[in-house]
């Protein structure tokens, strides 16, 4: 390798005073900058993940121009010569050309850390996945242009050099749609790295493709020189190529895979494995994305982890167009949707993600259906209300916890249809009918399951929750220390006093304008009662809404207060549930869960903290299901990226217009610096 | 010092070197001459390790340079119609070879000024090489050959492209290097070869066709003699007796040293014939060339 350095020192020198560089910087920072535009403004997220695998296609094109003339101009004009009668190897050559125009891209590359500079500035990005994209892009920048610098020295002719790295490294992407040869695909490879999940494999194959590619060309400059015998000289490239093909052919073991996303979102989370574990059946999910594409390598990324957390999963990704009479028979009507089969049962979802998948085959796994209906009839809060005050929000976490949705007016209906089997109110405005009283009083007494949901200022729902030990108080909480933003009824909980399964991985919670839950010691034996969720000690329960001094002269009463709390009586008798598929005892349960609260699961405050988790896990725990289930935690995916108009305009400008425009004024300044020598 | 045996050069069937044998001694200048594709550009890639051949031997005080990184560091090679980064200037230009060739960063700049000054290029080190004319290159392209001071420097047409006074300027440059340096340099005019070089060797199909001394004392290696009143043949017969006759023919011997001369004239005396000429023979390089050179055409392809 002697020489190598030096002889990159130059070759960057000389790019470094070409036009024809400078015209490469601008082409290539102006097709970045369009691409990182339409995706980020198309997306809205703080991430580079959908732009990286762009990067590719960008490089497949400037790469091969960059490298073209790299050994094939020195070989045409016969510098070659001048270069290898100095002490310095061919490898050396081979190496120092190829370090140089490496250099060359990286200092292309280096402005678009100016785009993830436009993410921190605008939204939060998950920083080890966009570092991990950068590392993807240095390798491969180095594949390419090794691949580059090989057939510039398998040619003399600069044009056939270049002609000859394009055609084999758009063979390398469109292999990706070959099954046997996908591993062989770069494709692939950068886009783990750009979803920040890289593995052993990708390693592998960027390296030995780089070594691959620079060996080979060596090994040609050497034959060419006759430094061996032909056969003696093709042995080393044609081993290195072997070699490469094989490593890269051979399975690595999937495990060999980090995921550097901030919430592990391409490993399988607990709640996903724990459903697996009590799946207790096989079951086949088929996705139905175009051959190649982006969508089927993230839908093989995402079900390879299902079928490695459990072998009784099978998978495939067929194409919908290659398909018809398969999709026919799966009842799938598109690319995009998946068709999960589970024991003879079947459902199509879409799209396809680790929380719809789960969902799916714990909604097959079961043994009944469940479903959550809502009351309506008393200007309770809706659940199709997408207003912020609207619960439309809680009902699509309800159903991607498997369990669905259903609207029920029980002041026109007579009785709770049996597919009920959670019933929900959600911040009645006036009382009930004592009809509806009557039909839920017993439906409870039944081993029903209700959610109530009650702001301050809601009827009175005694009859329905004190025979469950639970009361709603009149009052609203203040809690000057835990208000959130200065405002004291905006509460900040962080204390759940119980073991609750409601309160599972539940750190946080924000409460707006609640109230307060007595919980009552009950005679009923069976019977046990929780207090889900409190404020500080600092907050009290509050009567008198013209100040906001803490008042016990006129009722209010000190903190803590108790927010949300859970009734359960589970009672071992005939016709109740087993949790064994093999039997097990018979238990039946009732179960009451009270929130003196219905701001905090609405679609503007769901997000906030905890809420979402802990309202996922009232439902679960409702439906009975609190064993089994835990999907409902933040959506991991979501990293907003807040564009305005004038942050949009900006962004467009600095990365279509600014950054090209600063590569083209360089080159102006080079020129006209040179042009009197 | 640089020694050659056997050499066997082949493009594909056809063999641009065939059986060359070749030594350089230390501080001569030798000429290879030869008509347009006899393989004299070949045989100079092969003494720089540029190719490898298929039989025979190079070596540098017992190193191959096709091997060794460190005899190739001891070599300066110019190339025919030399290359230059039309992107560099001249001093980037030969610094870079300085720097290839292992002279070290502190001594590089001032290594490759004092270069470009021998060739009497340093006016043109600030410009750009692909701005300069034909001799401009062919100087700045000679600084860079020995810009990290070769023992051996290989030159493969030097003076194509220089004017008459630059052409005075290389032989002075090469009778000044000829102190510390040994120099191998082909050329098409016979007249230069024969006013700088002290040994040629004339190449032809590949193969060495002729090998002379040219040096000085050299040009009394044939000799010319005229006797009255005697028959040729008696006359041959009888110069060949003398230790030191080569050859002879018509009067004219081919002798191993100036003092067979003596040797000569007491042989002729000593019979009682009488002596009237004995004289060296100027040496005519231009006939033993086209005598050497075969009648047939050109090889055809890259030398």
């Amino acid at each position: 390798m002697s020489g190598a350095l030096r002889i990159a020192r130059r070759e960057l020198r000389a790019y470094l005073v070409s036009p024809a560089t400078y015209a490469v910087s601008v082409a290539f920072l102006g097709l970045t900058g369009i691409t990182f535009f339409i995706v980020t403004d198309g997306s809205r997220e703080a991430s580079l993940r959908f732009w990286f695998p762009n990067l590719g296609f960008v490089l497949l094109v400037s790469v091969p121009i960059v490298t073209s003339r790299l050994i094939a101009d020195e070989w045409r004009t016969r510098h070659l010569d001048v270069l290898l009668s100095r002490p310095i190897s061919a490898a050396g050559l081979v190496v120092g050309k190829w370090l140089a125009a490496v250099a060359l891209v990286l200092g292309l590359l280096a402005p678009t850390l100016v785009y993830a500079g436009f993410l921190a500035a605008w939204g939060r990005p998950d920083w080890p996945p966009t570092v991990a994209s950068y590392v993807g892009a240095v390798l491969t920048i180095a594949l390419f242009c090794a691949v580059g610098t090989m057939s510039s020295a398998l040619t003399p002719t600069a044009v056939v050099a270049g002609l000859g790295s394009f055609a084999l490294l758009v063979a390398l992407q469109l292999v990706t749609s070959i099954d046997v040869l996908r591993p062989l695909s770069f494709q692939p490879h950068l886009d783990d790295f750009a979803r920040g999940v890289p593995g052993l494999a990708d390693l592998v194959y960027f390296v030995s493709g780089t070594a691959v590619a620079l060996v080979v060309a060596g090994g040609w400059q050497r034959l060419r020189r006759r430094v061996l015998e032909r056969g003696r000289a093709l042995v080393a490239p044609g081993l290195a190529l072997a070699a490469a093909v094989a490593v890269n052919l051979v399975p690595i073991p999937a495990q060999a895979r980090w995921d550097l996303t901030a919430a592990g979102r391409f490993t399988l989370s607990e709640a996903s494995r724990e459903v697996l574990q009590h799946l207790g059946a096989s079951a086949t999910v088929t996705a139905f994305e175009p051959n190649g594409s982006p969508e089927a390598n993230d839908a093989q990324v995402l079900l390879d982890q299902f079928t490695r957390a459990d072998s009784r999963i099978s998978r495939r990704i067929v194409d919908f167009s290659t398909s018809r009479g398969e999709a026919l028979r799966l009842g799938v009507r598109d690319d995009g949707e998946v068709a999960v089969e589970v024991s003879g049962r079947r459902e199509v979802i879409s799209p396809l993600t680790e929380l719809t998948l789960t969902s799916a085959l714990q909604r097959l796994a079961r043994g009944r259906a469940q479903q959550v209906c809502a009351l309506a009839g008393h200007g309770e809060r809706e659940l199709d209300d997408t207003d912020p005050g609207g619960y439309d929000a809680a009902r699509q976490l309800i159903e991607q916890n498997a369990i669905s949705t259903a609207r029920l007016d029980l002041t026109v209906a007579d009785r709770i249809p049996p597919e009920c089997t959670v019933l929900a109110m959600i911040d009645p405005h006036s009382p009930l009918l004592p009809r509806e009283v009557q039909i839920i009083e017993d439906w409870m007494a039944h081993n029903g399951r209700m959610l109530v949901e009650r702001d301050p200022n809601g009827p009175n729902l005694d009859a329905l929750t004190t025979p469950w030990g639970l009361r709603l108080l009149p009052g609203i909480v203040f809690d000057p220390s835990r208000g959130l933003a200065g405002d004291p009824t905006s509460v900040l909980v962080n204390t759940f006093p119980t073991e609750s399964p409601v309160a599972k991985d539940v750190s946080g919670a924000l409460f707006v304008s609640a109230g307060g839950v007595t919980t009552a010691a009950s005679e009923d034996t069976g019977l046990s009662v929780a207090k889900v969720a409190q404020s500080s000690e600092s907050s009290y329960l509050h009567l008198d809404p013209s100040t906001t001094r803490y008042e016990p002269a006129k009722g209010d009463r000190g903190g803590p207060v108790v927010l949300a709390g859970a009734a359960d009586r589970s009672m071992v008798q005939p016709g109740g549930e087993t949790r064994v598929p093999s039997g097990g005892p018979s238990i039946a349960r009732t179960r009451l869960l009270v929130v003196a609260n219905a701001e905090w699961a609405s679609n503007e405050f769901l997000g906030e903290l905890g809420n979402r988790r802990l309202f996922a896990n009232g439902v679960n725990w409702l439906a009975g299901e609190e064993d089994i289930v835990a999907v409902g935690g933040e959506n991991p995916d979501l990293r907003r990226l807040t564009l305005t108009p004038s942050r949009r305009t900006l962004m467009g400008a600095v990365s279509m217009g600014g950054l090209p425009g600063v590569a083209l004024v360089a080159g102006v300044l080079v020129w006209w610096r040179r042009r009197r020598r | 010092m640089l020694r050659a045996r056997g050499l066997v050069v082949r493009y594909g069937p056809r063999a641009a070197v065939s059986g060359v044998d070749l030594e350089l001694r230390e501080h001569e200048i030798l000429g290879l001459l030869g008509p347009n594709g006899a393989g004299k550009s070949t045989l100079l890639r092969r003494l720089a390790g540029l190719i490898h051949a298929q039989a025979g031997s190079v070596d540098l005080d017992g190193a191959d340079p096709a091997v060794s990184a460190a005899a190739r560091g001891r070599i300066g090679y110019l190339p025919e119609d030399p290359p230059l980064y039309a992107e560099d200037t001249a001093l980037q230009y030969v610094s870079f070879l300085a720097a290839l060739s292992g002279v070290r960063w502190r001594r590089r700049e001032t290594a490759a000024r004092a270069a470009l000054e021998r060739t009497g290029a340093e006016p043109l080190a600030g410009r750009l090489c692909g701005r300069l004319s034909k001799g401009q290159r062919q100087r700045v392209a000679m600084a860079g050959a020995l810009v990290h001071r070769p023992d051996v420097l290989l030159l493969d047409e030097p003076s194509e492209g220089l004017d008459p006074r630059q052409m005075v300027s290389l032989r002075s440059l090469l009778d000044e290097l000829r102190k510390t340096t040994s120099i191998v340099f082909s050329t098409h005019l016979l007249a230069e070869a024969q006013s700088v070089c002290d040994r040629v060797v004339v190449i032809d199909q590949g193969r060495v066709a002729l090998e002379r001394s040219l040096r000085a004392d050299g040009a009394g290696h044939r000799v010319r003699v005229v006797v009255n009143g005697v028959k040729p043949g008696q006359l041959n017969e009888a110069l060949l007796a003398v230790p030191g006759v080569r050859r002879a023919e018509k009067g004219i011997c081919a002798v191993d040293g100036p003092a067979v001369s003596e040797a000569i004239a007491a042989a002729v005396c000593s019979r009682g014939w009488r002596l009237r000429v004995l004289a060296p023979v100027p040496d005519d390089l231009e006939a033993a060339f086209l005598a050497a050179v075969t009648s047939a055409p050109p090889l055809r392809g890259r030398e």
